[in-house]
């Protein structure tokens, strides 16, 4: 029973309140500890076996047409690279003399831009309010790297207001309006962001110098 | 954005074992993850690569379990695998040395989250005790029958409901596999302290 128990608390079987009970337990049992350490040793060997044997399954099922994974470099000779980069710059400079304002909203957006990483272990436990939460920053934080304002205001405007999270909810709704070219109410955040204590706050004030 | 139909569609091709759905999600993932770790991380591409195989297994693991319901955006998801396996990849390498081999490097993930309240020291005997264990693992498990080991890595790989087990293995109710388990799991028990006598 000693053992079946400590082999469901191992697996993640056991009820909740069995949970907490056995937990109570192990920190006043030495017996229990001392098994519980030994068969936690060996379920840690079996599923590392598994999980080789399984990824050495998944590349044999993969392997029909692995492509290595290559950057993506242009086929262009370099002279024709350095040309067309020069180019580039001339017709920057040229554009930065003649319109003197700087970077577009959508730019200034991009560049402040960075994704949203999720902290739940391995991506597990996805239906907590918590993970969805954070799932949506993410997905938030990736549509807007791929320039899909108004999808990512769609996922972030539901969770405005809410507490968990939500300095990062104002600063993503703040940049998803600025890429939208909504720059008023992008401001509008930004300026909330840049009279509080926020962790943006230097970028948010940052950023309405720009605009 | 991945409908509730099409992920129903790919849980069941998971859940049957077809290579299809998988091999659908990993061509979605591979160069948005990969390349986004090595944007991000310093990890070399080698490296990425296997974070990326280890987060597809992840993957099929949490539909496999019931743990994801749901799903947005496979490659956000995937990167989110991905993410937690190099931060705990990257704290096992600092607080070990660099792992030998697959096995070696199976266990600190294994190790390397929070784990569930050990003290520092008992994380450190439990890995010297796994790594101590490896050796009779699989030639215990390849001792057992093979309903035995089927059995088993539904149960402590795929982390399946009982239920669902019992259905793919055809036994009559979820208690059937708790009692098949627990005798399967003994007679592993056995085999390894067999196999630790051989070779002592």
């Amino acid at each position: 029973m000693h053992n079946e128990k400590i082999q469901e608390y191992i697996e993640g079987r056991l009820p909740a309140e069995d949970k907490t009970a056995f937990e109570k337990r192990l920190d006043a049992e030495r017996a229990l500890r001392s098994d519980y350490m030994a068969e936690m040793a060996r379920h840690t060997a079996l599923q590392a076996t598994m999980r080789v044997q399984a990824k050495e399954e998944l590349k044999k099922m993969l392997s029909a047409n692995p492509q290595p994974y290559t950057r993506v470099r242009s086929l262009r000779p370099m002279w024709m690279a350095a040309a067309i980069a020069a180019g580039i710059l001339l017709l920057l400079s040229l554009g930065y003399l003649f319109t003197a304002s700087q970077e577009t909203p959508e730019q200034l957006a991009m560049n402040y831009l960075e994704p949203y990483v999720l902290d739940n272990p391995r991506g597990e436990g996805n239906e907590s309010p918590v993970v969805s939460f954070q799932q949506s920053l993410h997905e938030a934080s990736q549509l807007l790297s791929e320039r899909k304002a108004k999808e990512a205001i769609r996922i972030l405007k539901p969770l405005e207001g809410q507490q968990q999270g939500a300095d990062a909810i104002e600063w993503y709704l703040a940049l998803a309006y600025l890429q939208d070219g909504q720059v008023e109410a992008s401001k509008e955040i930004l300026k909330d962001i840049s009279t509080k204590a926020h962790y943006r706050k230097a970028q948010a004030m940052e950023l309405l110098d720009r605009l | 954005m991945m409908t509730e139909r099409a992920f129903e569609q790919l849980r069941q091709q998971i859940q049957q074992n077809e290579g299809q759905g998988l091999r659908n999600v990993f061509e979605e993932g591979r160069h948005y993850c990969v390349r986004t770790l090595l944007k991000k991380t310093n990890c070399s591409e080698a490296d990425a690569e296997d974070i990326f195989m280890d987060a597809i297994l992840i993957f099929r693991e949490n539909i496999l379990n019931g743990k994801l319901q749901h799903l947005s955006n496979t490659k956000t998801y995937l990167f989110g695998i991905c993410w937690n396996l190099w931060r705990d990849l990257n704290y096992a390498r600092g607080r070990w040395q660099r792992e030998q081999s697959e096995l070696q490097r199976q266990v600190y993930l294994s190790l390397a989250p929070e784990s569930s309240g050990l003290s520092s020291l008992e994380i450190e005997e439990l890995k010297m005790a796994s790594e101590k264990q490896l050796k009779w693992v699989l030639e215990a498990l390849e001792k057992l029958k093979e309903n035995c080991q089927e059995l088993l890595k539904m149960v402590y790989l795929e982390k399946r409901k009982y239920e669902e087990v019992a259905q793919i293995m055809g036994m009559a109710n979820a208690n059937v596999v708790k009692v098949s388990k627990y005798r399967c799991h003994q007679k592993w028990l056995e085999e390894i302290q067999k196999t630790e006598k051989e070779h002592a």
